[in-house]
């Protein structure tokens, strides 16, 4: 099984959180089909969880899939709208706490120097389903550059139109 | 003796990455007494704008600019990438009564302010973490109060 990554974006990592420190019991209990955590996602994140708890001695490399993976980008963005994409799921401390000791599933990547070069490379503008151009907004290509980082084989969760229409990200979409 | 440091702004950004006269053969026996401190956002943004064709540039000059600049003036510690990485943003985003958190920090986490400027304001955010001599939080806050963010 190859490993893969997977990205969340904004409003996943804000859903992500709200079962997190709810009914996934921090890990201890399985992440479910809810707002944008589609089957598929749920699935892909208890996979890795999964493994990380059973390989906590032995490391099994064969079989790892890789982690979950957000921007600190994403933890402002939920910060800057935080009535809004909180929405009482979960409180400022428990964010606070997942940031300042995240589980070893979940990696917290930086914006740093080595995004700069990535995050030229996504594209300025993406076109839509019905012929016309929109344009990416650079919070987005923020997480689109955050992915690329990760390699080849990461996907990404995303919910924004805009981000799914980008032609790189194609088979990479979860 | 005192290394003085400086912010890096915007436009000294675009002069390093685009000028043709970028300092990238400066002799290593060149010495400075300033340090640049350059929000790792200026760098994301200028990128940005060339992107969007706001900054008459292509992305190969952004790509050459950027690489001399991380060879050069980077790798000389002469100047400091100031990054959003998790330390920054744990003790950065928060207001803290001494180890407790006691909520959001108002000017960054705000949907009045852009994006661009809440990251600026996270890395600048003078605390026990930064390092670097004068107020460059409130000099940021100055330059970038009439100029209109991404």
């Amino acid at each position: 099984m190859p490993m893969s990554d997977i990205i969340l974006d904004t409003k996943v990592l804000a859903d992500f959180l709200a079962q997190f420190f709810c009914t996934a019991q921090r890990g201890h209990a399985y992440f479910a089909k809810r707002d944008t955590i589609t089957r598929e996602l749920a699935r892909k994140i208890n996979q890795i969880v999964r493994w990380h708890d059973a390989n906590l001695i032995i490391v099994d490399e064969e079989s790892y899939p890789g982690k979950v993976i957000a921007s600190t980008f994403a933890f402002v963005e939920i910060a800057r709208k935080w009535s809004d994409i909180s929405s009482d799921r979960f409180t400022i401390e428990q964010m606070a706490s997942f940031i300042e000791q995240s589980p070893e599933w979940f990696v917290i990547e930086p914006v740093d120097e080595n995004l700069v070069l990535v995050f030229s490379d996504v594209p300025a503008d993406v076109l839509m389903e019905y012929g016309k151009t929109r344009t990416l907004e650079w919070a987005d290509a923020v997480h689109i550059a955050t992915a690329f980082g990760r390699g080849d084989n990461s996907l990404l969760a995303v919910t924004d139109r805009e981000m799914r229409r980008v032609d790189i990200l194609q088979g990479r979409l979860i | 003796m005192t290394i003085r440091t400086r912010l890096l702004t915007r436009a000294d950004v675009k002069r390093q990455l685009l000028s043709r006269a970028r300092l990238t053969d400066k002799d290593e026996s060149d010495y400075t007494e300033e340090i640049g401190i350059c929000p790792i956002v200026e760098l994301l943004e200028l990128c940005e704008l060339i992107k969007k064709g706001r900054i008459k540039a292509s992305l190969i000059s952004f790509r050459e600019g950027m690489q001399a600049f991380q060879d050069s003036l980077v790798r000389r510690g002469e100047v400091i990438i100031v990054e959003l990485d998790q330390n920054c943003l744990a003790h950065s985003l928060f207001e803290w009564d001494d180890h407790a958190v006691t909520g959001l920090w108002p000017p960054a986490a705000n949907r009045q302010v852009s994006p661009t400027r809440s990251v600026r304001r996270l890395l600048l955010r003078p605390s026990k973490q930064t390092w670097w001599d004068g107020d460059i939080y409130a000099e940021a806050e100055a330059i970038y109060k009439s100029i209109e963010d991404l």
